[in-house]
């Protein structure tokens, strides 16, 4: 078994423990640590530039921490294999990473011959809503058709873990709430999930454990009825999460410890 | 198996770019037919140098701009998370090439069988060394050219600037009409020392090109080398 249990026996996912990265005088991640137990959704917030991306980055390997440890799947992100890489999946927040030239249908058979058990692509399309753009090439799609692509992609590999990267940010209602329902069945399998969002009904409805980041530092980890209570001790006309989550970065503390 | 699977998918994108199939097919078939029509030019220069731009048409630029290309859309960071390891993905991209380059090279020699020049079983099987050669060297620096600009504009731009004076400079080399401080300039360039190893083979006579094989071997791996240091940080 190569996910390493919690002090609690539980597996753990993805682990990070004192790890901070500096980019020149900017320290965009601050001393973080945390877990993410197999299974479980984690929604990762904070404002623009928080460093969001640079922990999903560091993550999938592409940024090396200056300092702490990181596991994923049990190993240091740069040492993931083959092996590892049939168990997770990535969906990018800028990046499409399509291939103009080919169609949606097209993608799926290209990438699905890379993974050892990979998901039925018909079956892929129709949950995905993308029966209809299937035979669409992907400079021909729209931003919201790219996006559930992407998801698709991310999920060929019937993967254990997913990264999103603000999976649903410029997508319409009707394609939000498709990619919702995804993500719950998705959830229900055991899927374990960080996800970054600025929509926090999006965390409400599919969210167990919020990670929050401002300035690089981790300033909240808990449930969204604990951050609402939390923040109701403080201030009583708190009553959504949205109201709690700026309170929250309202917080001095939040700011600067 | 996950070579063939991506050589093919590769190949039927290089095929669905239109700029890139017309200057791979039809443009060395266009410079055979100019070069022929100097009257007193020896056959065997104009075919070699024909060939020589079929395998660097359909190597050097095709890799440059679609890896290029896979950069700027994040197509290779996106690879990075598949278990499909970056090399077979990459040697996926050569094979695509050296299949273009040998029905490139293979309508060139036809178009010029149908011109009149006179060719020989045995020195087509001669063309096998030269061919191979060439797409060596034009993949590696096409590899590195995609690596190290990783925009497609500024990939095609590379590329232009690259080989149109190399074409120039190797068609007035053939009909004698450049300067000597030019000409000796003009006989290092790899697409000469290509053309003389293509030349030589065309002729029987290889060995007569053994420097020119030994200069583009090392500028492979040059290429290579650099376009490995490259991809290793490209997302």
């Amino acid at each position: 078994m190569d996910i390493a249990p919690n002090n609690q026996g539980e597996s753990l996912a993805i682990s990070v423990i004192g790890v901070t990265k500096y980019y020149g005088s900017l320290t965009a991640l601050h001393h973080l640590e945390f877990h993410v137990n197999q299974g479980e959704f984690v929604a990762l917030l904070g404002p623009n530039g928080a460093g969001k991306t640079t922990l999903l980055m560091t993550l999938g390997g592409y940024v090396a921490p200056d300092e702490g440890r990181i596991r994923v799947l049990g190993k240091p992100p740069h040492e993931l294999g083959a092996a590892e890489k049939n168990r997770w999946g990535f969906v990018f927040q800028d990046l499409a990473g399509l291939y103009q030239e080919l169609t949606v249908r097209e993608h799926l058979e290209l990438y699905r011959a890379y993974y050892e058990q990979p998901r039925d692509v018909e079956d892929l399309l129709k949950t995905l809503d993308l029966v209809r753009f299937a035979q669409r090439k992907a400079e021909d799609l729209s931003g919201g058709e790219r996006k559930r692509l992407e998801l698709a992609l991310a999920f060929l590999g019937n993967p254990e873990l997913i990264f999103l990267d603000e999976p649903t940010t410029g997508l319409d209602p009707q394609a939000r709430r498709v990619m919702w329902d995804f993500l719950t069945s998705m959830k229900s399998d055991g899927v374990t999930f960080l996800m970054t969002t600025h929509y926090l009904n999006e965390v409400e409805a599919l969210a167990e454990r919020l990670l929050i980041l401002n300035r690089g530092r981790l300033v909240f980890s808990g449930s969204p009825s604990g951050l609402k209570e939390e923040m109701r001790a403080a201030d009583e006309a708190i009553d959504t999460l949205e109201s709690a989550y700026l309170k929250l970065l309202e917080e001095p503390n939040a700011a600067h410890t | 198996m996950l070579l063939t699977h991506e050589t093919r998918w590769q190949l039927r994108m290089l095929l669905r770019d239109r700029t890139a199939a017309f200057f791979t097919l039809i443009f060395p078939i266009v410079l055979l037919i100019l070069l022929a029509r100097q009257v007193g030019k020896d056959h065997s220069d104009i075919l070699s140098m024909g060939i020589t731009v079929a395998v660097v048409m359909a190597s050097f630029p095709a890799l440059a701009i679609s890896l290029a290309a896979a950069v700027e859309n994040g197509v290779l960071h996106r690879l990075r998370t598949t278990p499909l390891p970056l090399r077979i993905h990459l040697a996926g991209r050569m094979a695509a090439s050296g299949v273009l380059t040998i029905v490139s090279v293979v309508m060139v020699i036809i178009a010029a069988h149908l011109m009149g020049f006179g060719i020989t079983q045995s020195n087509l099987l001669g063309l096998m060394l030269p061919l191979a050669l060439g797409w060596l060297v034009a993949s590696a620096w096409g590899l590195f050219v995609g690596a190290y600009t990783r925009k497609v504009s500024s990939a095609s731009f590379l590329t232009q600037i690259l080989l149109f004076p190399l074409y120039i400079l190797e068609s007035f080399l053939i009909a004698g009409g450049l300067p000597g401080w030019l000409e000796a300039l003009a006989l290092w360039s790899p697409l000469h020392q290509l053309v003389a190893t293509a030349s030589a083979s065309l002729g029987g006579n290889l060995l007569a090109a053994w420097t020119a094989v030994v200069y583009l071997t090392a500028l492979a791996l040059v290429g290579f080398l650099l376009a490995a240091g490259k991809l290793r940080t490209a997302r």
